[in-house]
């Protein structure tokens, strides 16, 4: 106890102020800590970081390059049906090891099997393998499908499609082709008559010539029965020709009903077919979605190698004009030259040398080319390329002085 | 205080409040313990400088070429400390010896050396004096600590137990009040091992200095014992 009361005492000692300074000391760091931790920070949520793409000038002018609110269009693609087949090409050595089949191989022949184009949707997925081989039987059935093909040249169905329809009209200009034919036939026996008749007459008529008061009512007698026969004739004609068309009306229907089962079948047999379509389609890399008009698009064009270093020719042929290369200065590097075009092919910035060297000879062949350069300035450029300008703005262009010699 | 503070959560204050009755007497012990310990160190820091500036101090006088007798003068009657402490005893031993009829030579030497050894021993333990809290503090306190935040871990588990739910709500403040008790441990534990460190190495040294001066103090009385021994023996033969 009076340890502690010392201990207690020491602490207010003025030469000993250890105690009061730590206590004040402590008593700070309490409040600095009550300060500090009064609040705990919650976690904030981590904020997803924004994708950025690097872009060069010439890919943002590209991009910009069309109008604001313009639709955007897909890209200019080919049609395509179906993914090429790509060819696995073996060592021979290796051949007895890898024997994979190509599956794409046997589609072809069951292709030319099959040579009636069928307008069955593309979309419609291909069969199984199995299914495919259970398909091919049919073929020596379809020569009866080719019929409705065919039948266009068959002379009866090509009445028939009208008549549907349009029955009542085409049976009138029928009806007068058949009327002159029959005539000839029913007026021989009618005519024989007539003649048996009249000869009965003209005997009558020797016979009673004295009898010319009954003339009169003998020839209207005849003109009665001329008019009889004739109506008679008519009647007979008539009902030759009701027949006639009516025949060949039920045949009609007949043939018209025929084909239209057939039709029938046929497309129902379409519309059924579970067989691979005939058409392999076009083949590309990849299947296209949707095969674009080939229209305008957002980007611009890019120059293909093959125009890249055509233009390239083309300026180094019209530099080559004011080329003068200082004997001698034949180095063996190959100086690269930096140079902006304008549209009309004059240069805008440069040329200028971007890899500059100490060997012998090379930086007079580097100034020859590039004073060649500026002396031929504006380049005819040809109009193709004009659609391109954006690419070949800047062009990086290599002296081979391998070339000069 | 705790009062005014205690309504802003997650405070020191509220973690406080909010701990087991043993994980609060913890941390009041600790917080007593880091208090103490900074009061030894600022004490003791300040002490050892006092005394090792009053040496150099001495040194510089002793050395002077002052006469002893004027020394031990100006300095009987203050309180001493170090090369000053063992110089007082030393010369009180002489003095005594001469003041009665100058008999007791023979072991006077003897004497001395015992005057310096007790005085360097009562000045070392005055050096190294509470270093022995520190050390306590420096080695216990983190056991201590772990204990406060072994329980505070295991009330939380419990209340977790007790409760059924697990989400991280639930548990985090148990065991922010937990860890709190490490903390303040390791705050009183760190300083402590550290300047325990530093006055164990400063009173080694102080005590090295003191046993040289002892051994030439007393070679320089031992000259002075025999030369009055060798006059003596001279008066007496004349």
């Amino acid at each position: 106890m009076a340890r502690t009361l010392i201990t207690l005492k020491s602490l207010l000692d003025w030469r000993q102020p250890g105690g009061l300074v730590s206590a004040g000391g402590h008593a700070a760091v309490l409040i600095v800590g009550l300060a500090a931790f009064s609040t705990a920070q919650p976690f904030t949520p981590a904020q997803e970081s924004a994708a950025v793409d690097v872009i060069s000038e010439r890919e943002f002018n590209e991009l910009v390059k069309g109008d604001k609110k313009g639709e955007k269009k897909p890209e200019p693609a080919l049609r395509v049906d179906r993914v090429a087949e790509i060819r696995k090409e073996n060592d021979p050595g290796e051949a007895k090891k890898d024997v994979a089949a190509e599956p794409a191989r046997a589609e072809p022949p069951k292709a030319e099997v099959k040579p009636e184009p069928k307008p069955l949707p593309e979309s419609k997925p291909l069969p199984e393998p199995p299914r495919q081989v259970a398909a091919l039987p049919p073929p020596p059935v379809r020569p009866p499908e080719l019929k409705p093909v065919v039948r266009p040249p068959e002379p009866k169905p090509q009445p028939e499609e009208p008549p549907d329809e349009k029955a009542e009209i085409p049976t009138p200009p029928k009806r007068p082709d058949p009327k002159p034919e029959p005539r000839p036939e029913p007026k021989k026996e009618d005519l024989a008559k007539l003649l048996e008749q009249k000869q009965l007459e003209e005997k009558r008529r020797e016979d009673e010539k004295r009898r010319e008061e009954a003339k009169a009512a003998e020839e209207q007698r005849k003109a009665e029965e001329k008019r009889k026969a004739d109506e008679k004739k008519r009647a007979e004609e008539k009902a030759l020709a009701d027949r006639k068309a009516r025949e060949e009306r039920e045949k009609r229907e007949k043939d018209a009903a025929e084909a239209k089962r057939l039709e029938d079948s046929i497309r129902q047999r379409l519309l059924t077919s579970r067989e691979a379509p005939s058409s392999t389609g076009a083949t590309g890399a990849q299947v296209s979605r949707q095969a674009s008009l080939g229209a305008e698009n957002a980007t611009g064009r890019r120059l293909s190698p093959s125009e890249r270093s055509q233009l390239i020719g083309l300026l180094t042929e019209q530099m080559n004009r004011c080329l003068s290369i200082p004997p001698g200065a034949i180095p063996r590097s190959k100086p690269i030259v930096a140079l902006t075009l304008a549209r009309d092919g004059s240069i805008t910035t440069g040329p200028t040398l971007m890899n500059p060297r100490n060997e012998p000879g090379y930086m007079p062949y580097a100034e020859a080319n590039m004073r060649a350069l500026r002396n031929c300035a504006p380049f005819r450029i040809p109009e193709r390329f004009l659609a391109m300008y954006d690419d070949w703005k800047t062009l990086n262009i290599g002296f081979d002085p391998s070339e000069m010699q | 205080m705790p009062g005014a503070e205690a309504q802003v959560d997650l405070s020191l204050v509220t973690l406080f409040l909010h701990a087991h009755f043993i994980v609060k007497l913890v941390m009041i012990g600790l917080a007593v313990a880091s208090v103490w310990s900074w009061a030894i160190i600022i004490n003791k820091s300040i002490a050892l400088r006092g005394i090792a500036k009053s040496m150099d101090e001495f040194e510089d006088r002793f050395w002077s070429g002052q006469s002893l007798d004027e020394l031990y003068r100006g300095l009987v009657n203050k309180t001493n400390d170090g090369f000053a402490a063992l110089f007082i005893a030393a010369m009180t031993e002489w003095r005594r010896a001469f003041e009665g009829s100058g008999r007791g030579f023979a072991s006077l030497q003897t004497r001395i050396d015992k005057v310096l050894d007790v005085s360097i021993s009562r000045e070392v333990e005055r050096l190294e004096s509470k270093l022995l809290v520190l050390a306590t503090i420096a080695s216990v306190g983190p056991y201590i600590g772990l204990f406060g935040t072994v329980f505070g871990i295991m009330t939380t588990f419990r209340s977790i137990a007790a409760s059924k739910n697990t989400s991280l709500a639930v548990v985090a403040p148990g065991i922010a009040e937990a860890l709190f008790a490490t903390a303040i441990a390791l705050a009183a534990a760190i300083p402590a091992n550290i300047f325990y460190n530093k006055f164990v190495r400063d009173a080694g040294k102080i005590q090295g200095r003191l046993e040289s001066f002892a051994d030439e103090f007393s070679a320089i009385l031992s000259r002075q014992i025999d030369e009055r021994a060798g006059a003596v023996q001279n008066r007496g033969a004349a």
